[in-house]
């Protein structure tokens, strides 16, 4: 029998009181000992069992030691079996294995129904959504379906409202066109009816003089140059030459008008016009004048006859008369003028073929002439200066001009003077055979001459200077002279306060002894010492101690090869108001130079420094001199791009720079400066060889002021370049291409253009610069 | 620096530097003869120069105060109009209108630097142009009858290139 099928409470009760185990005791006693009397030995046991408690039982606790056998006589199964035993009885590893597994069950069972619910729940959701998207599209579809209805309708409306709006305005345009039309015609018929009875009145001779009809007709006149006042409009025309104002006569009534204004009619000039200029038209303009005529000049017409000098001869008030370069121009005409004139001041007779007849019928004549000008004259001689002297007027004299008069003996030069007390401005340019004698007696007899011009006068010695040296002096001009020394400028230094301009180039025998004698004159604004090559330091010492450095405002130095930094600097300090200064092929000057002038020279407005040691530190410094306009570098071979864009940055209104034969400038240089400088208007790269037609690119993309251009020597320039200067600098008047041999070989003769020529004809070139042979070696 | 108040026709203040403002003649004579205090307190009205030509007349003092005095040349120079400053050039790139305003002004007020700039850029603006040329640019209506205008034309033809 199972005790496994047995009542709970019961197997409970057999486990507790562990009958079992007694009865298996019992039993194995039993059979082990085999008691004689087995009722006495249980009932013993039993007191035994009581006494040690139930708990100590074994299946041996029975048998007595000696006879214990290794196991039990029965099948511990037997026993335990019959009543379920320990088996029965389910063990705590059993139990927590049943309660694992019946764990795990559970726990599985509930896991697959909480899958279940999930994927419902999931399924649900996933169905839900589909049908919301579903509803929305539609509800989307159906919304724009009604815009696009309502819209429909909207434009259907509009477009009959703009076509209704066409018609309308198609109507009013038509109207007012006719309209317009209506009153143009109008404005015509009125036109061709005043027109019509301005010749009537005309024919019938009504004496209107056309002034009258002119304002009258200014209608029209409401153009900006017909508004300003009369003065104002003169100013502007005077600008004009003749072939413009008559172009300008053209335009309406009101312009003829203004352009025969007596102001205007007061000056008249056929130089400017000389090569459109024919007789007749100029015996028009004359007539025209007639007594209003107060200056005129024929300055380089060639070609007039004697009837046009004889118009002049009617022009009673004329005072200024300039007859330079008129090769045409006979003692005949000149004497139809100076008779008919009598209130001549200026006469300009310079590089004419006149004679002496001339000059006897001036001095008969022209009484009042104070101004005059004989240089050039090669058909006078002595004779013609005597007659001169003998005038009436001749006292009057203030200004005579001499030049290139070498056929002329000192003393009829010394007679004449003798003669001009009063006369200020004395010329005897290229004179070459002038005698210092000669100018001592013509000094003496003219104390207060203020203006000497004596270039080419290289006889002249120290003493002529002595004599010319006087209170009123204010400016001497001489050149190439190298016989006067330093003694001269001690004579300048004493007796000529009043000294303004000093100009005393190319006479080598000067030195610094010279600058040092002259430093107590105070007036001095203009100082020219060019090519005086001995100057050095310590003349610059003595102009920066001078008492008119503070007042100097011209200085030339040029070439003057022993001057350094330190004198340069002298100078600087002491004249702060230098505006024009040319220190060019001074070729010890280094940076420290240019380092003084940006210091202490603020208003340079011109600068000279070429063939100077300039280098990129200087160009950089030279970059503060604000107010620079003029910069020559030419040959400054140490000036790269670098310096050259730290320079042009900040000289942003340079108008004219040189940078000849700064050979290492690139394209790059080219571009910085094209872009800063774009007010250049004469700009010379002559022998920059690295420079391609990109640099032109650059400057024709932004200089368009450019009137001077010099490219000669730059090789690799081609045809290309031309075209982009066409294109854009339409200003250019000059342009150098010596020596380019990339651009295309031209003929340049009149006649004939070559393809290079024309692609620069329409700018408006004035003057086209090809030397060709050096090339076509 | 003292400054000065210019007050142009519509009624805006200028302050300008006292020595700018002095390249004007006019307001020059109007100080010294008015001696007007250097202090500025006063406006100095100029009621024929709108606000802005006053602008661009100041804006060219201002550039050209530092002028130096020209090259000592000889005085018998060529009249030229191609020799105008390229800043100047540069600053009369305006409209005709404001051009002649600009003349006006440099006329009232005695600038004489401004005032002949300007008329050679007008100058300019007629130079070398044929009569046509001319009345487009001043917006001209020709007003001559066919026979005044080939009387006139007859005249004048002598100038044109043959």
């Amino acid at each position: 029998m199972d005790l496994r099928q047995l009542d709970p409470e019961l197997r409970r009760y057999l486990r507790v009181t562990r009958l079992p185990e007694v009865y298996e005791a019992l039993l194995a006693g039993l059979a082990i000992m085999q008691p004689i009397n087995p009722c006495k030995w249980i009932a013993e046991k039993l007191f035994y069992l009581q006494e040690v408690g139930i708990s100590q039982i074994d299946w041996d606790s029975f048998i007595d030691e000696e006879m214990k056998p290794k196991e039990s006589p029965f099948a511990i199964k037997g026993v335990t079996g019959l009543f379920g035993g320990d088996m029965g009885q389910p063990s705590p590893e059993m139990i927590s294995r049943a309660y694992q597994h019946y764990n795990r069950k559970s726990f599985r069972r509930h896991f697959d129904s909480w899958l279940q619910f999930h994927l419902y729940r999931r399924r649900r959701l996933v169905e839900k959504r589909r049908i919301l998207a579903k509803a929305d599209g539609h509800f989307f579809q159906t919304k724009v379906g009604q815009i696009f209805g309502t819209w429909l309708e909207w434009t259907r409306f509009r477009k009959g409202r703009q076509a209704m709006a066409y018609q309308i305005l198609q109507r009013v345009l038509h109207v007012s066109v006719v309209r317009v039309m209506f009153k143009a015609w109008h404005g015509v018929s009125l036109e061709a009816r005043k027109t019509r009875e301005y010749f009537e009145r005309l024919e019938r001779g009504d004496n209107v003089t056309e002034d009258e009809v002119l304002s009258k007709s200014t209608g029209e006149a409401r153009d900006d140059l017909s508004l300003v006042s009369e003065s104002l409009r003169q100013q502007i025309l005077r600008h004009l030459s003749l072939a413009d104002m008559s172009r300008a006569a053209c335009v309406c009534r009101a312009w003829k008008a203004h352009t025969q204004s007596s102001e205007l009619l007061h000056k008249l000039d056929f130089g400017q016009v000389r090569q459109h200029l024919t007789p007749p038209v100029a015996k028009k303009f004359l007539a025209q004048s007639g007594p209003m005529l107060g200056h005129l000049s024929l300055a380089g017409c060639r070609d007039l006859p004697l009837e046009v000098f004889q118009c002049i001869g009617a022009c009673r008030n004329l005072q200024d008369v300039n007859l330079s370069e008129c090769a045409s121009l006979t003692d005949d005409a000149v004497g139809q003028i100076v008779q008919g004139c009598p209130l001549l001041i200026y006469v300009n007779l310079s590089f004419t073929g006149i004679s002496d007849n001339s000059l006897r019928l001036v001095a008969k004549h022209a009484e009042n002439v104070r101004f005059l000008s004989l240089a050039g004259c090669q058909q006078l001689s002595d004779r013609g200066l005597q007659f001169l002297a003998q005038g009436q007027g001749v006292h009057k004299l203030e200004l005579l001009d001499l030049s290139e008069g070498v056929q002329f003996s000192s003393d009829a030069i010394v007679h004449l003077a003798s003669k001009c007390h009063k006369i200020k401005h004395l010329m005897f340019n290229d004179m070459y055979n002038m005698q210092s004698a000669c100018l001592m007696e013509v000094a003496s007899h003219c104390p207060s001459v203020e203006h000497y011009e004596l270039f080419g006068c290289s006889s002249l010695t120290d003493d002529s200077f002595r004599a010319i040296s006087n209170r009123s002096l204010r400016v001497l001009k001489l050149d190439k002279n190298d016989i006067i020394t330093d003694a001269a400028f001690g004579h300048l230094g004493r007796r000529c306060p009043e000294l303004h301009q000093l100009c005393v180039a190319d006479c080598v025998r000067v030195t610094d002894q010279a600058l040092k004698a002259i430093g107590q004159l105070r007036y001095i604004r203009v100082l020219n010492l060019a090519d005086c090559v001995r100057l050095s330091d310590a003349g610059a010492k003595s102009i920066a101690e001078a008492s008119f450095a503070q007042s100097l405002r011209e200085l030339n130095l040029t070439n003057a090869v022993r001057l350094t930094d330190h004198g340069v600097t002298a100078i600087c300090k002491k004249a702060p108001g230098l505006t024009h200064l040319r220190l060019s092929f001074c070729e010890n000057l280094t940076h420290l130079s240019a380092d003084s002038l940006a210091n202490y020279c603020p208003g340079l407005v011109s600068l000279d420094m070429s063939g100077t040691g300039m280098n990129d530190s200087a160009m950089s410094v030279l970059g503060s001199l604000s107010r620079m306009r003029y910069l020559y570098l030419a040959n400054c071979p140490q000036v790269t791009d670098l310096g050259l864009q730290k320079l042009v940055q900040q000289l942003r209104y340079l108008e004219h720079l040189d940078l000849s034969h700064c050979v290492q400038l690139t394209d790059g240089g080219v571009r910085s400066m094209s872009f800063s400088c774009r007010l250049l208007t004469k700009l010379s790269l002559r022998g920059c060889r690295q420079l391609t037609d990109l640099s032109m690119q650059y400057v024709s993309g932004v200089c368009h002021y450019l009137t001077h251009l010099d490219l000669s020597e730059c090789v690799m320039i081609t045809d290309k370049s031309l075209k982009y200067l066409k294109k854009a600098c339409k200003r250019l008047q000059n342009l150098q291409l010596d020596c380019c041999q990339g651009i295309s070989k031209i003929r340049w003769d009149p006649g004939r253009e070559h393809s290079s020529v024309k692609q620069l004809s329409s700018v408006g070139l004035i003057k086209l610069t090809m030397n060709i042979t050096s090339y076509c070696k | 620096m003292p400054n000065i108040k210019l007050q142009s026709s519509d009624n805006e203040i200028f302050e300008v530097d006292i020595e700018i403002a002095k390249q004007s003649g006019t307001i020059k004579t109007m100080l010294e003869d008015l001696s007007v205090s250097d202090e500025g307190d006063e406006e100095v009205p100029l009621p024929n120069v709108n606000a802005a030509i006053l602008k661009k007349v100041i804006a060219w003092c201002t550039y050209h105060k530092d002028d130096p005095p020209p090259v000592e040349e000889d005085e018998y120079k060529e009249r030229r109009t191609d020799d105008i400053p390229t800043w100047d050039q540069e600053f009369l790139k305006v409209d005709q209108g404001t051009l002649f305003e600009i003349i006006l002004a440099a006329n009232y007020l005695d600038i004489k630097g401004l005032l002949d700039v300007s008329c050679k850029t007008v100058a300019n603006m007629i130079k070398g142009k044929s009569p046509e040329e001319i009345r487009k640019t001043f917006n001209i209506k020709c007003d001559f009858s066919a026979e005044e205008l080939e009387r006139v034309r007859r005249e004048n033809e002598w100038c044109e290139e043959k």
